[in-house]
């Protein structure tokens, strides 16, 4: 019944294995097609790499204890129940972080923060290669993107020019960087 | 799964915290494997970009709000805030991440702004096309990896702000950096 590679299984045949008490298979796979989206909602919602890495422990195992008790009514929607599972660990942990936010007024936070996620250091240089060649404007707009964490409003105030214009800059900045980058890849 | 994939702009305004179509775009994230390849690569990019600034490895133009994220990772910057036709003396300790010039412009930004940055006897060695001005502070800002700086010897270097029009170069201003060698131990 449930014979085939379960990297080509469909979303709704792993959960038919975990909930029929076959699925150690069905599991794995499960984990390796949500984990990477469940850490970069956690990155998105948390601005935090540990607190994403968290989350994506905390997640999977709320959804496989779920399918393992057959909780799943419409197996086809199992990214939308991922997505839910999300959502209420990271109000959870909202919660947690609020009274966590209370302590470390009172005695500071000892962390720098490192949310990054550098890759190794043939992509670094590929990158360093390839900003060094973008327009100042363009390397200046992604610094201030990612590095700075400015949204689209706070970076159009940063270069005097519109939103919507600050978000044009932005995104040619990042196709012409990941374009060079993949061509300097493909050498 | 939707068939209609958000554009790629509008994941990057999505990983970077907009909330324009936030539910939308969570949905479809969790459906559409093509969409979360999109988003990896930008969550690469953006690490990359990051680790190198943290590594102080990354020069660019750029705002002070550059320079306050800096401050707040204790990076060491070193400042110097020029004003036009100063001279200013200069060096690199040995701690230093970046140094950055702070170049405060005369008035009003006119629309566009180049750089040109001269040898001690005004040959040309580098043209930057459309800086980035601080409008709020009416500087251009700039900032450079420090460890190559570490290695240089001594040195004046002039940098000249201009407005660059049909008939040529306007120059708005021009500022000079004397560059003491960092001595062994700095």
């Amino acid at each position: 019944m449930y014979a085939g590679a379960v990297e080509d299984a469909t979303d709704a045949a792993l959960v038919a294995r975990i909930a029929g008490g076959s699925g150690a298979q069905a599991e794995a796979e499960l984990c390796a097609r949500y984990r990477r989206r469940i850490y970069l909602y956690g990155l998105r919602q948390l601005r935090d790499a540990a607190a994403a890495d968290d989350l994506v422990q905390d997640v999977l195992a709320t959804v496989i204890e779920r399918l393992r008790a057959g909780a799943i009514e419409d197996a086809d929607k199992l990214g939308g129940f991922v997505l839910g599972t999300c959502r209420m660990h990271v109000i959870n942990r909202r919660r947690g972080e609020a009274r966590r936010s209370r302590l470390l007024a009172l005695y500071g936070d000892p962390r720098l923060g490192d949310d990054a996620a550098p890759g190794d250091l043939a992509d670094l240089d590929r990158v360093r290669a390839c900003l060094e060649r973008l327009p100042d404007r363009d390397r200046a707009a992604l610094l201030l993107a990612f590095y700075a964490e400015l949204d689209g409003e706070a970076l159009g105030r940063e270069l005097g020019v519109t939103a919507a214009h600050a978000r044009v800059i932005r995104h040619r900045a990042l196709s012409r960087l990941q374009g060079c980058v993949k061509g300097e890849e493909e050498r | 799964m939707s068939t209609d994939h958000p554009t790629s702009s509008s994941l990057l305004g999505w990983f970077l915290g907009e909330p324009a179509d936030e539910d939308a775009i969570e949905a479809h994230l969790f459906d559409c494997d093509a969409c979360g390849a999109v988003l990896d690569a930008i969550h690469r990019t953006a690490g990359a970009v990051v680790a190198l600034v943290r590594r102080g490895e990354v020069g660019s133009g750029g705002t002070s709000a550059l320079l306050n994220r800096m401050s707040r990772d204790r990076l060491n910057v070193r400042h110097y805030v020029i004003e036009p036709g100063e001279t200013v003396l200069c060096t690199v300790g040995a701690a230093d991440d970046f140094m950055a010039g702070r170049f405060v412009l005369p008035g009003d930004p006119p629309e566009r702004v180049d750089m040109l940055v001269l040898d001690a006897e005004g040959h040309e060695m580098m043209r930057v096309d459309d800086i980035v001005v601080d409008v709020r502070a009416r500087e251009a800002i700039f900032f450079i990896p420090a460890g190559p700086v570490k290695d240089e010897p001594s040195a004046v270097t002039r940098y000249v702000l201009v407005r660059p029009g049909a008939d040529g170069d306007h120059e708005i201003a021009r500022y000079t950096m004397d560059h003491a060698a960092l001595r062994d131990g700095g």
